[in-house]
């Protein structure tokens, strides 16, 4: 065994008590995204259905967070087992740019991160995001095929965190497109191995749907998150999901980006975070200093010179102890279980209703957002 | 009296031109070899005439021109006082000798190491050297050595260590392994049929799991290689042309086609080596007269000697190597196929990894790819299937220290610890395989070498069937070979060399075999979904069985894309999606492996070479 293997273990297994402890904290107050509720519900039925265990299985999708559930079981288990593969894949990264190992304590001890945690599905997406990109751009530092392996099967798993994932795939292309120069041949190579994992998932989901259903796009009604991927033919839902996406996304997205890349690339993440915040948070000007402090921080933050790093590090601890500030006091809506969207509604009202809305949308909230827990039913 | 540099000699007797020479001259300033060495192998003179114009200068006397009367004259107990490994590391032949003087043989009378070897094994003995040819130097081992070197190649590795060797398939206890196993199954089957049958698709799914998932880690870490690789980058201009040591190049031929002999007499041509210091060995078995002509008639230069291989069973390609090996002269040596080019500066590189690495690495291997890719469909999927394992398993296996069976060609060797294996297995039909897991359970290790050499890809189906069931029955033989004793095997490379084995050398031809049960079951639950077979397919067994079905295709088939990706063979990436339907040849050519282990087990089938040079020329 590895001289690292046991140190590492002890940490993982500190980061998932943690994460635990934090979940039990945050539903006490009653600000935990009921999506675990809804995952840990699906796992029992799925252990006490005999017989029909494959269907269960095969036709749930999204199916990471499905299998998460699986192995969590009970509700307050899902974020602490999905937070410690989060910390576990991060620090695969960190200890891959030769990062300081300090940084995976900071993002751990972040409450936007402890946060997310209970939304599997949008933390697993933006997760998956930031480790593809993350990937790609060391790729195409180092010119290891290794980085771009990791990115493909991020993709291709990526593919079962969100259906969102897949218009990630866009600007995956632009983004190699604008930022690399090999010759057109070798971009359309990129762009079709880049392209396999998540088109393979896909169609085995399809496949699969077809198998069990007759229908291979069963999936997208049936699941939890029927309401979210009905497009395109509810233009309005699915507009209304996208921006949903970026909003759930901020929660850990200036933190990875701006930490994993570099030069052109953390100029393009940074250009993309402040477009985002403006469009994004105007209702939410709670949340932009502590956002900017963390931008600023991060920006700050250069291991080889001892003044910016320990400014780096304060600006970050501010930052982050704001966050921790608000979190403990305030039941403001932006970390509220029932956002102010899902407020204006009654469990009673239709789903169709509740989901194809007209108000006006606080797009920061950690409720029930676009998918129901079974309870609401 | 100082004598005349040869070099004005021969110029005097213009048997060279002043730009011969001044080239030759050039060369020696790099290289620092015998002025006369580097003439003969640029073919600006034969040995002959060198060794004449070196006699009239007085210094020593050539001795090869009456072989036959030289031969009577050879001392036989003056032989028996050498290992005839002696005579290649050194290059000499004992002559006679008597109570003040000691007569040898040699191309190279200036050798430093061969007077001191010879100083330490004969102290108070003058030494006389007289000029001898490489060839004939041949000549004489093949004369008096040829029996023994034949025992040798034949059956030194079974008495040395029989255990190691594959002359017996199965060993008694194995036999009742398998006995045992078969009736069980036959019990099984007659009495509890349901259960009986849900094992045996448990087991099969579980085992192919384990080999996707293995495969997955050893190509995650194979894909890490590139990135370490700069570990030895910075070895590799270390190494000064002067410094580079004898390389020895064993080619095994057997029914070789003109055209391919033409090819592989360039690509030895074109090899960025010292050719004086090129040890370069044709074998050709004694019925094969084709192939000697075809190597006549391309008249292939001075550092190519043919050693002529005797009639024996097995006739097998590991045979004619340990029989090579005991001409050999080189500190390293490599194998290549007929139809092989190497690139060029291989063998340099070679050298440099060898120099920077610790003395228990005893083996380099070499990727492997096609230089007729795009030939056709057949030889695509080939591509796309080397690709994958050269470039990610066996990197992953080395970066893992695991055991790495080595691949068919392109193997380099430190000389001497090939030799104390006992070279190659003439009873395994993988006897690369065997090598490289032999060597790992000794203790030594097998590095990987970031140059390629490129071959020619089969583009039959028949002729790849043949080659392939050859292949996976050699795997099974191999696998047999060193689970004689697991224990052993435990101790000497651990937990993780034992898995290998049972995994990657088991593995392979049982999983590709299982491949092919297991496609058809899924088509039949696919298209008929009957109650039969879901009452099979349940719980724990379904689960895996879309594992394998779901991953198991996935890596396959994103890996060799990746993999030709990287080897910038871009084309060749659609046809990956295609790879499933290979998947399935290879497991028809596995199980006539299995059916060949039982009913010919050293039937070497023999892979034709030169087809696509064929079609070339048909065009």
């Amino acid at each position: 065994m590895n001289k690292k293997t046991i140190p590492a273990i002890i940490f993982y297994v500190f980061c998932f008590f943690l994460f635990y402890f934090f979940t039990l904290l945050a539903r006490e107050k009653g600000l935990i995204s009921s999506e675990v509720d809804f995952y840990s519900n699906r796992a029992q039925i799925f252990f006490s259905s005999g017989a029909e265990q494959p269907k269960i299985l095969f036709l749930a999708y999204p199916f990471l967070p499905f299998f998460f559930a699986l192995i969590g079981y009970f509700p307050n288990l899902i974020p602490p087992v999905i937070g410690t593969f989060a910390v576990w894949l991060l620090s695969k990264i960190i200890i891959n740019k030769n990062l300081p190992p300090f940084f995976i304590l900071l993002i751990i001890s972040s409450p936007f991160f402890l946060l997310s945690i209970s939304s599997p599905s949008y933390f697993l997406l933006a997760l998956f995001i930031v480790i593809v990109i993350a990937y790609i751009v060391q790729y195409h530092e180092t010119q290891s095929i290794y980085f771009f392996f990791l990115a493909g099967i991020s993709l291709g798993v990526g593919t079962l965190t969100h259906l969102s994932f897949l218009w990630f795939c866009i600007p995956v292309i632009i983004f190699q497109w604008l930022f690399f120069h090999d010759s057109l041949s070798r971009k359309v190579s990129l762009f079709l191995v880049s392209l396999f994992p998540p088109s393979f998932f896909l169609i085995t989901i399809l496949f699969f749907n077809w198998v069990f259903s007759g229908n291979p796009f069963l999936f997208l009604n049936t699941s939890p998150m029927n309401l979210i991927y009905s497009f395109p033919e509810f233009l309005t839902t699915s507009s209304y999901n996208l921006l949903m996406f970026f909003s759930k996304l901020w929660f850990i997205y200036p933190f990875l980006g701006l930490l994993f890349f570099q030069g052109k690339v953390r100029i393009f993440w940074m250009v993309s975070v402040i477009f985002l915040s403006f469009v994004l948070f105007q209702n939410q000007l709670l949340f932009l200093p502590i956002s900017f402090l963390t931008i600023i921080g991060l920006l700050l933050w250069n291991k080889k010179s001892g003044y910016q790093l320990i400014t780096g590090i304060i600006v970050f601890l501010i930052a982050s102890g704001l966050g921790w500030y608000f979190f403990l006091n305030r039941q403001d809506s932006y970390f509220s279980a029932q956002g102010s969207y899902q407020n204006t509604l009654t469990p009673n009202q239709p789903i169709v209703q509740r989901t194809t809305h007209t108000v006006p949308l606080s797009f920061i909230n950690f409720g029930q957002d676009a998918y129901l827990s079974p309870n609401y039913e | 009296m100082i004598s005349k540099p040869i070099g004005e000699i021969l110029l005097e007797k213009n048997l060279i031109t002043k730009e011969q020479l001044a080239q030759a001259l050039e060369l020696q300033k790099e290289t620092g070899s015998l002025l006369g060495e580097i003439l003969i192998s640029l073919g600006f003179v034969n040995p002959i005439q060198l060794y004449q114009v070196i006699t009239q200068q007085g210094s020593f006397e050539y001795a090869g021109e009456n072989l036959k009367l030289l031969t009577q004259k050879i001392d036989p107990e003056l032989l028996s006082v050498f290992s005839s490994q002696d005579f290649f590391q050194f290059s000499f032949f004992p002559y006679r000798y008597n109570q003040d003087e000691l007569e040898i043989l040699t191309p190279n009378p200036k050798n430093s190491s061969l007077q001191h070897f010879l100083e330490k094994k004969f102290p108070e003995k003058k030494l006389v050297f007289k000029l001898i040819t490489l060839y004939e130097l041949d000549w004489l081992a093949h004369i008096f050595f040829k029996d023994k070197f034949l025992q040798e190649a034949t059956s030194g590795l079974f008495y040395r260590s029989p255990e190691e060797s594959a002359i017996r398939v199965f060993t008694p206890v194995q036999w009742i392994g398998l006995g045992f196993l078969c009736a069980l199954i036959v019990i099984g089957i007659f009495t509890l049929p349901r259960l009986t049958v849900l094992i045996l698709l448990g087991l099969a799914n579980l085992f192919y799991a384990m080999n996707v998932i293995f495969r997955f880690v050893l190509s995650s870490s194979g894909a890490k290689l590139d990135a370490t690789s700069s570990l030895f980058k910075k070895n590799e201009d270390k190494i000064r042309s002067g410094d580079l040591p004898i390389y020895s190049i064993l080619l095994p031929l057997y029914y070789e086609p003109q055209s391919v002999i033409r090819q592989l007499t360039t690509a030895i041509r074109n090899l960025d080596y010292p050719p004086e210091k090129l040890d370069v060995i044709f074998l050709i078995e004694e019925d094969d007269h084709e192939t000697l002509i075809h190597c006549k008639a391309e008249k292939p230069p001075y550092n190519v000697r043919f050693v002529i291989v005797p009639e024996g069973i097995p006739k097998t390609k590991p045979r004619a190597c340990n029989f090579g090996l005991a001409f050999a002269r080189g500190e390293f040596l490599t194998i290549y196929d007929a139809e092989d080019i190497p690139e060029r500066d291989q063998l340099k590189k070679s050298v440099a990894y060898f120099r920077s690495s610790s003395p228990d690495i005893m083996c380099f291997q070499n990727a492997l790819n096609f230089y007729n890719a795009n030939q056709n469909f057949l030889t695509r999927l080939f591509t796309l299937e080397y690709s994958y394992w050269f470039d990610y398993l066996l990197p992953g296996l080395y970066i893992n220290h695991l055991p790495i069976p080595l691949g068919g060609t392109s193997n380099h060797f430190r000389t001497q610890i090939l030799r104390e294996l006992g070279g190659w297995d003439p009873y395994n039909v993988t006897e690369d395989a065997d090598l490289g897991m032999r060597a790992s359970y000794r203790g030594y290790r097998v590095g990987v070498l970031p140059s390629t050499t490129f071959e020619e890809a089969n583009s039959q189906i028949k002729n790849w069937i043949r080659q392939r069931s050859r292949w996976l029955k050699g795997y099974l033989q191999t696998f047999l070979v060193h689970n004689r004793h697991p224990l052993q095997v435990i101790r000497n490379s651990g937990w993780k060399g034992w898995f290998t084995l049972q995994v990657f050398i088991g593995g392979t031809t049982l999983g590709q075999a299982c491949s092919l049960i297991l496609w058809i079951l899924f088509f039949i639950w696919l298209f008929n979904r009957g109650e039969f077979l879901q009452s099979y397919f349940s719980g724990p067994i379904l689960y895996l069985g879309v594992f394998n079905l779901i991953i198991g295709n996935f890596l396959g088939i994103y890996l060799s894309m990746l993999a030709v990706f990287r080897r910038g063979i871009d084309k060749l990436i659609f046809y990956s999606l295609l790879n499933p339907l290979y998947w399935w040849l290879t497991s028809i050519a596995a199980w006539k492996g299995i059916f060949q282990l039982f009913t010919r087990p050293f039937f070497w089938e023999k892979t034709i070479h030169g087809l696509q040079l064929e079609e070339k020329q048909d065009e």
